[in-house]
């Protein structure tokens, strides 16, 4: 009597079963994204009297100052836990008081922003604490001066400024709206000034940026050759 | 079925899986398993182009400098406004053992062709790479390395001190400023700076002759800032004199040795002693070439007088034909004329101007004009050396005439009715010793002779470019030749009266 055999025996079985998972393992099917509820992107900037900076994180020492965060997406930073720190945690918060004149201790470096269930994103960054330069007093011809030439004599100007950190400053001299690239001199001597009276004034800057402006000084210059004539 | 479904159901199997696989990519063939080679190259346009001209035009034959040839680098600076042509090899070069390639700029698409041309505008540093995928799979590259970056800038405007500045004393220190920077911010820039006093003025005798300033350095160096102050240095060879005029000129160069297209310059005067001044004026002649020092020694020097206002003789001062600006100093302070001539050439005029010298500056008085507008002399010299003022001559195997003119050399030009004659004798050696007067000697071709008159044309030009033109009649050397047709009749005529003898 003949045994009745099955069209799929077990052996078929596995051939298919082998054949689909290759098929299978072929497929690439991208997996279904995930919504994510944490922050992606955390940057700070510095705020001074009303002026942020988010590129250089400079800040004068002679004002407090506040370091803020941004999160993206910005709408998760209520839910968002903001630490402060520079080795050890300064404080918390999605901004940062840095009170006037610092010990470098007290200016953080690092950020960590963690959401509730403990997914966190840092960010380290350096605060560069720079006092602007300042011009002195010592500047000449002083306001009101009467300097005697003709137009090929050479007058001197000269000016002053400090600055705590930079020993050498940039300095750019305006005269009559001509502007002179001077570098580093704080004394020179220039011609070709008709008699009248005239202005001069000189921007300083300093190897961060900072600058300051003498004002304005009027001066006056008398043509002797055509006093005498 | 059973069968069919036991015997396919395998092979169907084998056929999907074959079908997800890449597998024909990865059989062996022996001839896929030689090594894949690549290179990359670049080049700068114009230098593929010269190269190639200078190959097929001017091949080196013997001893010669080797001939510039395309320069393919790994490495290169350029500007942004250079085209680069990049260059990939793959060896051996057989579709059959490479997939693709392409090129990349800073890791991001840059090509597809295996040669190309393109700029590279962004100045920086830029790794270019060509890469090749090979009949395997694996990644070749070649990255070649480039700089972009344009020329410094120099600017024209806002220079210290100002041009014509007086009275700048070196023991106080003497500030230079000027306003030079990198356009891309990428590179340090260097200055050269330069301090020094004009000589002399040169003409150039090339094709196109123009005048230059000679100078003698008095500081030449390199610093990395766009300010300079020179004090002065007793110890120094080349130093500062006082009451001196002196120009000052800066060329900025990057760190990778472009210079900048513009070089500013600018002029000052030294301070004197106490109330000292000085004068300073230019001179122009009705021909710049008089400059030339070539011609100096023989027409001697510019004499300069300078009268007090009461035309007393303060200074005699000579300077040379090379010259085109001088200063005397020092000199009190007060009115001055300065008169200018030139001795050994008296068709040039003198001139003079006036000057007032302050205390401490140094005039500047107005250009003394030289100018000549005499035109030289053409007179016929006879055999016997007499000279004649004629302009009907007999033809002579040998003329001469005779030039003079008191400003500069003489230049003839010689038309025999009309056309130029070439290779007439002029003898140079009659030149007098002050260059004054020249002779010529024009050697006349007995063929020249003719029973017509004729016309020798002579154009003498002064150093001044003044113009004598004298056109000479030749009267007719030989008396004009019977027609042939009335001599035969004469003949007939000749012969008629010898049956008449």
């Amino acid at each position: 009597m003949w045994h009745r055999h099955p069209v799929f025996t077990r052996s078929h079985l596995l051939s298919v079963a082998v054949t689909a998972f290759l098929l299978v393992a072929c497929l690439d099917i991208p997996d279904t994204p995930e919504p994510k509820n944490t922050a992606s992107h955390v940057t700070v900037y510095s705020v001074q009297k009303g002026n942020s900076d988010s590129t250089s994180l400079k800040i004068h020492p002679e004002n407090p100052a506040t370091l803020k965060a941004e999160v993206r997406p910005k709408d998760l930073e209520s839910e968002l836990r903001f630490s402060w720190y520079r080795d050890t945690l300064l404080g918390e918060g999605a901004s940062f008081k840095i009170p006037a004149y610092p010990e470098e201790d007290e200016i953080p470096n690092r950020l960590v922003v963690k959401d509730s269930e403990g997914n966190s994103v840092s960010s380290d960054f350096e605060i560069t604490v720079n006092s602007p330069p300042t011009f002195t007093e010592d500047f000449f011809p002083a306001q009101g001066d009467t300097l005697y030439g003709t137009t090929h004599t050479p007058f001197t100007f000269s000016w002053k400024a400090y600055d705590n950190e930079d020993a050498s400053l940039d300095y750019i001299l305006e005269l009559d709206t001509t502007l002179y690239y001077v570098g580093a001199l704080e004394k020179i001597q220039q011609s070709g000034l008709q008699s009248g009276t005239h202005l001069f004034l000189v921007i300083v800057k300093d190897s961060e940026g900072d600058t300051d402006t003498l004002p304005p000084v009027k001066f006056y210059v008398v043509d002797t050759l055509e006093a005498k004539k | 079925m059973k069968n069919f479904v036991s015997i396919f159901a395998p092979f169907v199997a084998l056929v999907f899986f074959t079908a997800c696989s890449d597998s024909d990519q990865y059989l062996y063939n022996e001839e896929d398993s030689v090594a894949l080679q690549i290179h990359a190259e670049m080049t700068r346009t114009y230098e593929i182009e010269s190269a190639e001209s200078w190959d097929d035009q001017y091949p080196c034959i013997d001893n010669c400098s080797p001939q510039v040839k395309p320069s393919r680098v790994r490495a290169d600076t350029v500007t942004s406004k250079d085209t680069l042509i990049f260059i990939g090899e793959i060896t051996p070069n057989r579709q059959a053992h490479y997939r693709e390639y392409y090129w990349t700029l800073d890791g991001e698409d840059f090509s597809n062709d295996m040669n190309f041309r393109k700029p590279v505008t962004k100045p920086g540093y830029h790794e270019i790479c060509f890469v090749v995928t090979d009949h395997y799979g694996d990644t070749l590259r070649d990255t070649l390395k480039l700089w972009v970056s344009n020329p410094p800038v120099i600017e024209s405007q806002g220079l210290i001190p100002a041009i014509g500045s007086q009275g700048l004393s070196p023991k106080e220190g003497i500030t230079f400023a000027w306003h030079g920077y990198d356009p891309d911010s990428i590179s340090k820039v260097f200055y050269k700076f330069e301090i020094q006093e004009p000589r002399g003025i040169r003409y150039t005798d090339d094709r196109n002759p123009k005048l230059y300033t000679v100078s003698h350095s008095i500081l030449d160096t390199l610093i990395d800032t766009p300010y300079f102050t020179y004090w002065e240095d007793p110890g120094s060879y080349h130093q500062l004199e006082n009451l001196k005029f002196y120009t000052w000129s800066v060329r900025a160069v990057n760190e990778f040795g472009q210079k900048s297209d513009s070089l500013i310059q600018g002029n000052f005067f030294t301070k004197g002693i106490r109330n000292e001044g000085g004068i300073q004026t230019f001179i122009r002649f009705s021909n710049e070439s008089l400059y030339d020092r070539y011609y100096s020694n023989y027409h001697g020097k510019i004499h300069l007088d300078i009268q007090d206002s009461l035309s007393n003789l303060v200074v005699e001062h000579e300077i040379g034909l090379d010259t085109n600006q001088f200063v005397v100093s020092p000199l009190k302070p007060g009115k001055y004329k300065i008169i200018a001539s030139l001795p050994k050439l008296t068709d040039f005029v003198p001139d003079t101007a006036d000057a007032t010298v302050l205390p401490g500056e140094i005039a500047i008085a107005d250009t003394l004009r030289l100018l000549d507008t005499i035109p030289p002399s053409n007179k016929y010299l006879t055999p016997e050396g007499l000279l004649q003022d004629t302009d009907s001559l007999d033809f002579r195997d040998t003329l001469r005439f005779y030039f003079e003119d008191h400003g500069g050399d003489l230049r003839q030009e010689v038309l025999w009715n009309g056309q130029e004659l070439r290779g007439y004798d002029r003898r140079n050696t009659l030149y007098s010793d002050d260059h004054t007067s020249d002779t010529i000697l024009i050697t006349l071709p007995k063929s020249y002779r003719s029973w017509t008159y004729q016309l020798l044309s002579i154009s003498a030009y002064d150093y001044s470019g003044n113009l004598n033109s004298k056109t000479y009649v030749i009267r007719p050397s030989f008396e004009r030749p019977e027609p042939e047709s009335s001599s035969s009749s004469a003949k007939s005529s000749s012969s008629a009266g010898g049956k008449d003898d």
